[in-house]
């Protein structure tokens, strides 16, 4: 009884993580398109939603593997995976705020690190792929995007540089639409997986499922990628600001090889079995379309501020991960601990929810008075 | 969690291919997609002016990037849905 309490409790906090992860990365998709009109932001983000949905059924290879070539997932437990969770959703809630793109599936491999050498040591973690995995691609996607990206738009501008802007506009809006689509698609197929995975280990420890046998239950596929759509619907907004308008301010072109160079560099990547971070493909591609037009067009204050966060994910969501285990195990073992740090999470949360509302009214209603007074007396 | 040997860990053959196909592949489809894009400006321009000649081959140009384009997205959904 206690034992299937706990897995829920993991499997709703991993579909938050999976929602945490689609608003996060909303902006990697949409970000581009929006800031230079290629769509409005209510088309932007119901296409990423849904392709995000859809990409979540392509393919469910990366689900059976996730995390296993990482960590030894015969020694992980539901509470392990619980507190790993809840740290790399605590580390996605707060790049989130500072308006930060960073890669939640660092933050779920360093959430469940921590978490795991909290609990059982080194022993559980395989250094050589984390590196091999982790932290190479990490290094080599942002400038791999923003080589083939600074490349590309040069060599756009050159082709398109002395036709008359309308088509070429149009042209490569319709270039950001397709692109956008397809980043879309790659990302539900990818990112959706993870939680699969993530839940899948989690009926593994259980005991649902017989290790034997590892194959994701269509509940699960289901439940992953409606969290994820939903999540990109709601939209992280901060970080589309981010990427659409405070690293380079954009135009159609530089857009469309921002993403188009990020497509191409994901799913080549993904075909050597070498996968890439989207969040940081699309940055890199981002920063490198503007720096060939001009080095200055880079905001590289925020360029740096984005690549702090990117450095920092992986300790900073395995201290959280490691924290929340701590903070279980002192609240004792068995359901306890996981039940009153939900519970804990859930409060924060809603309290965090709770005072945007009231500060958007208390917005709303001073704007409402501003306007009554400026009719009355001709000044605000 | 072992000894760390950073070129027995890092597989340096995959590794460049990644950075070659990506770079080729990447230039490429923004050199087609901007080749067709310069094309149905042509094409605009010459059926302005009439040239039927250049506005046949301006089209047969745009419609050939706009298939390779299309081309690339069938294969990106392949990739997908083979790993």
């Amino acid at each position: 009884m206690h034992s299937t309490v706990l897995l829920v409790v993991v499997v709703i906090t991993a579909l938050g993580f999976d929602f945490t992860n689609g608003f996060h990365d909303t902006a990697n998709v949409v970000a581009s398109s929006i800031s230079t009109h290629a769509l409005t932001p209510r088309a932007a983000i119901a296409l990423a939603a849904v392709l995000n949905f859809a990409g979540a059924f392509i393919s469910l290879k990366v689900a059976a593997t996730v995390a296993t070539g990482i960590i030894a997932s015969s020694k992980i437990t539901e509470t392990i995976l619980f507190a790993g969770l809840v740290g790399a959703i605590t580390w996605n809630l707060i790049t989130w705020f500072h308006g930060l793109p960073s890669s939640s599936s660092h933050a779920l491999i360093g959430g469940v690190i921590g978490a795991l050498l909290a609990a059982l040591g080194g022993a559980g973690v395989k250094g050589q792929a984390l590196i091999a995995k982790v932290v190479v691609p990490a290094v080599l996607a942002p400038l791999l995007a923003l080589v083939v990206a600074g490349c590309a738009i040069v060599a756009i501008y050159r082709i398109v540089g002395n036709r008359r802007p309308g088509i070429v506009i149009r042209g490569f809006r319709f270039g950001q639409v397709l692109s956008g689509s397809m980043l879309a698609l790659a990302h539900g197929t990818n990112d959706a997986q993870k939680t699969m995975g993530v839940i899948t280990l989690a009926l593994v420890a259980h005991g649902s499922i017989s290790p034997d046998h590892f194959h994701v239950p269509t509940w699960v596929i289901v439940a992953a990628a409606a969290a994820i759509a939903l999540g990109t619907y709601a939209g992280g907004w901060r970080i589309i600001r981010t990427l659409g308008s405070r690293i380079i301010k954009m135009d159609p072109a530089q857009g469309f090889a921002a993403q188009g160079v990020g497509a191409a560099v994901i799913l080549t990547s993904s075909h050597f079995g070498y996968p890439l971070s989207t969040t940081h493909v699309i940055s890199g591609g981002v920063m490198g379309a503007g720096a060939a037009k001009r080095l200055s067009a880079v905001r590289w204050g925020v360029a740096g501020n984005i690549a702090t966060a990117w450095v920092l994910t992986l300790p900073a969501a395995g201290l959280f991960g490691a924290g929340v285990y701590g903070l279980q195990a002192l609240l004792g073992g068995g359901l306890f601990g996981p039940l009153v740090t939900f519970a804990l999470a859930l409060g924060l949360l809603g309290r965090a929810l709770l005072a945007r509302h009231n500060r958007l009214a208390h917005a709303a209603a001073w704007a409402r008075s501003c306007r009554a007074r400026s009719w009355r007396w001709g000044r605000c | 969690m072992g000894s760390l040997m950073p070129g027995a860990i890092v597989e340096v053959g995959t590794l460049l291919k990644v950075v070659l196909y990506s770079l080729a592949l990447g230039l490429g489809i923004a050199v087609v997609f901007a080749v067709g894009v310069s094309s149905a400006n042509g094409l605009m321009d010459a059926l302005r002016e009439r040239r039927t000649l250049a506005g046949a081959a301006w089209a047969v140009l745009a419609v050939a990037c706009m298939s390779g384009v299309l081309a690339a997205v069938v294969l990106g959904i392949f990739v997908m849905a083979r790993k």
